[in-house]
């Protein structure tokens, strides 16, 4: 009977010991779990759920200004310009604008949209077509005049363009084509002698750019849409770019070109062509001009989240709830690090000082009764911290330093650094106390002063212990969240001086934490945000820990 | 004048150090008297027993003084327990050894997480998955696991103060392991253990962060009626009087008021924890 209760007991205490565990990976679980889609959401997927009809074929693509639109029939020698072969238009020698080759019915067709300037109308663009098949670059005879008053290749030409309905599709192809290496016709068609562009070529985008390449993954009800559908890309229905569906391996991609001036939603629809239907997505993003949404299909995945997690820390703009959000918390972590540096400024002398002067100057008496003392205070709570810095500090410092606010790194880094006074003062007295009577005892006797025995005995035998309460003072500044939020004024951005504000790691998260909704990419920002702040907290601890076993075995 | 100058380096470094503790002295006192004085306007039997009206520019807190009470006296009905069991098997029991060596580890590092990490953890785990919502559940169980590694600390130590004799003595007179525990070594260690205690719910009741998404609620015109319900808290109470509400000169006085109260309640409780421990080591036997 006995023994029966001598194991529940023991089996109570294990799970008890256990709890420990399972908190620790909970929290480190939950932080992680819901911080890495922040690396590995994929915006290329466009996940598809048939039904909706909203969109009708012909997708009727739609124009914006300050950029004019060409449309060719390419040949190389003659002969169709293949799928995989791209045109490129230059002016002044800079690629604004390339355009992949669409095989339809045989004819070679591309459309490029040139990206220019208004101030750039009248100039001379030049083309070149790259033959994918020879890795080799041909210029095109043909050059055109950049005026923006209407689409190169749109009048006169008879396959793609029809006037006052631009880009209607898809259509039958005509056999009846110019024969020039590439063809634009129109009434801007000037000629003119070949010219050499070498690839690769990088496309200039000129502040008027608007075209968002957006890389998407194409799955109809599960499976992998056929080569050959296609990809409609829409703006308050207003179609904004189309692409057909390629298939590499076992995916089906599609690169839309998608045009817009600012940020706006896109929604995408998919034409099914076996079924002759357009099917709806309840996917939808947002427009990025001249930037990208997605991933290419060409980089592999672990370069993906490595060029994501590389965004998310070293990126330097934090604009959360703008669409599209940008989340680069480089200004937290740089403001989380000045002013927890700022706080160790204030501690470092005073804490250590205090302890020096509590364990080697200061009476037995005095020493009874300062030790006690500092255990309260280091109890304060953060959140009066807060307050005093708030409501008392920060007025101060306006009218010493002629400020316009008082809530800057400054102010932070004095209220947190009283703050960590006592915690690193009480772990340095306590490495302090350890070094054995023995040193001091000979020390004086060899005729040292005091000062002496601190600077050259004392403090030599008691580094590390001082050194990992340091750390320690370093981790719990820049884990502390109340004074922060409310002292540290909270703008994300590289400051120029201490009386700027910043917005450290912690309170972004406390502050955005409860106006964000579950599930949004910026919820799963702010986990990501801790799981940083989680990842350095750690570090210090284990450095702390490292330096004071070193000691303990020395 | 090689001794003078040794003299007057004595004579400088030790007033530095003077000067050190004097500062902070000054700073803490500073502090403390500008908390204590402008909160002491304020203060008044309707402040500590009323709750807020005119959208918390009068009235008092009472509300937020029943919901640190509530949520600090769960949080550690939780973690005692459970710290003292963990204390236990670190100290008796201890095999094996990758285990000890594991769940060393895990206090260790528990206690070095931010609170505001503990925050979200706490919103994922109680308020969404466990689906207990803001509430005063939601909350004392975030915070009774931050304040776990410090009542584990605090027993372990306390354990270990117990001197091998009293096991030893209780295992040759014939008790098992478990009465040695429960019997000899926890009575023993158990004041120890409670001060220890004492001391980490004045850092419980003074924490905010883990609350802010868990449990906490500016206004609440009723107290809470059961551990679902979200509550105020002081510690919030000072956060949202300075960063939120309509009229922040009015809310000013009362959030220093509400400091003061925390702080005093903070350093009343921490307090006689410290000097009981005094006492008990001042009249140990052993």
């Amino acid at each position: 009977m006995n023994n029966y209760k001598e194991k529940i007991f023991k089996g109570i205490t294990y799970t008890a010991a256990l709890f420990t565990i399972i908190f620790l990976f909970g929290i480190i679980g939950s932080i992680f779990y819901e911080g890495a889609p922040v690396i590995t959401h994929d915006l290329g997927q466009l996940p598809l759920e048939g039904g909706q009809r909203n969109f009708q074929r012909p997708w009727q693509l739609v124009e914006k200004e300050k950029s004019q639109r060409a449309y060719c029939e390419v040949y190389l020698d003659n002969e169709p310009a293949t799928e995989e072969d791209e045109v490129a238009a230059f002016i002044d020698g800079e690629c604004r604008g390339i355009g992949m080759i669409v095989d339809r019915n045989g004819c070679a067709l591309a459309v490029l949209d040139i990206q220019a300037e208004e101030s750039e109308a009248g100039k001379i663009i030049k083309f070149a077509v790259y033959d994918h098949s020879y890795n080799d670059v041909f210029t095109a005879l043909g050059v055109a005049v950049l005026d923006f008053s209407e689409e190169i290749g749109e009048l006169d030409y008879p396959i793609l363009c029809e006037t006052g309905s631009p880009y209607v599709y898809p259509r039958q192809c005509e056999e009846d084509t110019s024969a020039d290496l590439a063809s634009l016709e129109g009434n801007n068609y000037i000629g003119g002698e070949p010219q050499i562009f070498l690839r690769p070529w990088l496309p200039l985008y000129t502040d008027g750019a608007g075209i968002t390449t957006a890389y998407c993954e194409i799955n109809i009800d599960g499976k992998p849409a056929a080569a050959g559908d296609e990809v409609g890309a829409f703006v308050n229905g207003e179609c904004r770019g189309t692409a057909i569906i390629d298939k590499k391996g076992k995916k089906s991609l599609a690169i839309l070109k998608v045009f817009s001036f600012k940020n706006e939603i896109i929604q995408f629809a998919v034409w099914d062509a076996a079924q002759a239907e357009v099917i709806g997505t309840n996917f939808t993003t947002s427009t990025n001009p001249g930037g990208e949404v997605g991933n290419s299909p060409d980089i592999p995945l672990i370069v993906q989240y490595f060029s994501k997690l590389t965004d998310f820390i070293f990126g330097s703009s934090w604009h959360p709830t703008s669409t599209p959000g940008s989340f680069g918390i480089l200004t937290l972590i740089v403001g989380s690090l000045l002013v927890t540096l700022g706080a160790l400024v204030v501690a470092v002398p005073f804490g250590v000082g205090s302890a020096i002067y509590i364990s080697e100057i200061a009476s037995p008496r005095m020493r009874e009764l300062i030790k006690p003392v500092i255990e309260l205070l280091a109890g304060i709570p953060s959140v009066v911290y807060g307050l005093f810095g708030m409501a008392f500090l920060a007025p101060m410092l306006m009218k010493w330093f002629h400020l316009d606010a008082g809530l800057n790194i400054l102010n932070a880094s004095i209220i947190l650094g009283i703050m960590v006074i006592p915690i690193i003062s009480s772990m340095s007295e306590d490495a302090l106390s350890m070094v054995p009577k023995n040193l001091r005892h000979a020390s004086y006797g060899l005729g040292a002063n005091r000062w002496e025995t601190i600077i050259k005995v004392i403090l030599p035998a008691a580094k590390t212990g001082v050194i990992s309460s340091i750390l320690l003072g370093f981790g719990r500044a820049i884990g502390e969240t109340m004074v922060v939020i409310m002292v540290a004024g909270g703008s994300p951005q590289f400051p120029d001086s201490i009386f700027q504000s910043v917005r450290p790691m912690t309170s972004a998260i406390a502050a955005e934490m409860g106006e964000t909704a579950h599930g949004t990419m910026h919820f799963h920002a702010l986990y990501g945000i801790a799981a940083v702040l989680f990842i350095i907290t750690f570090m210090t601890n284990l450095i702390s820990e490292l330096v004071f076993h070193r000691q303990k075995q020395g | 004048m090689k001794l003078n100058l040794r003299k007057l380096s004595d004579l400088a470094g030790v007033n530095l150090l003077r000067f050190f503790i004097i500062i902070t002295a000054v700073f803490l006192i500073s502090f403390l008297y500008i908390i204590f004085s402008r909160g002491g306007q304020v203060i008044s039997w309707e402040f500590i027993t009323k709750g807020p009206v005119d959208s918390m520019t009068a009235g008092g807190i009472y509300p937020a003084i029943v919901g640190t009470f509530w949520l600090t006296i769960l949080s550690i009905t939780f973690a005692l327990p459970l710290g003292i069991l963990t204390a236990i098997y670190l100290v008796s029991y201890a095999r094996p050894y990758w285990f000890v060596r594991m769940v060393r580890i895990a206090v260790n590092t528990l206690a070095g997480i931010p609170s505001i990490i503990y925050g979200l953890f706490g919103m994922t785990v109680f308020v969404q998955i466990l689906h207990m919502g803001v509430s005063l559940l939601a909350g004392s169980l975030t915070l009774g696991i931050l304040a776990l590694p410090v009542i584990i600390n605090a027993s372990e130590e306390a354990f270990r103060q117990v001197p091998k004799s009293f096991r030893e003595a209780a295992l040759a007179l014939g008790a098992t392991e478990r009465q040695s525990i429960m019997r000899v070594i926890l009575p023993a260690a158990l004041p120890n253990i409670l001060t220890g205690a004492v001391i980490s719910i004045g850092r419980v009741a003074g924490e905010t962060a883990p609350i802010l998404f868990t449990a906490a609620t500016f206004y609440s015109h009723r107290l809470p009626a059961s551990v679902m319900d979200e509550v105020m808290a002081l510690p919030y109470h000072i956060y949202a009087l300075m960063t939120e509400g309509a009229h922040p000169a009015k809310q000013l006085p009362i959030a220093y008021g509400t400091a003061l109260v925390l702080l005093a309640l903070v350093l009343f409780v921490s307090a006689i924890a410290i000097i009981i421990r005094y006492k008990i080591r001042k009249n140990r036997k052993w």
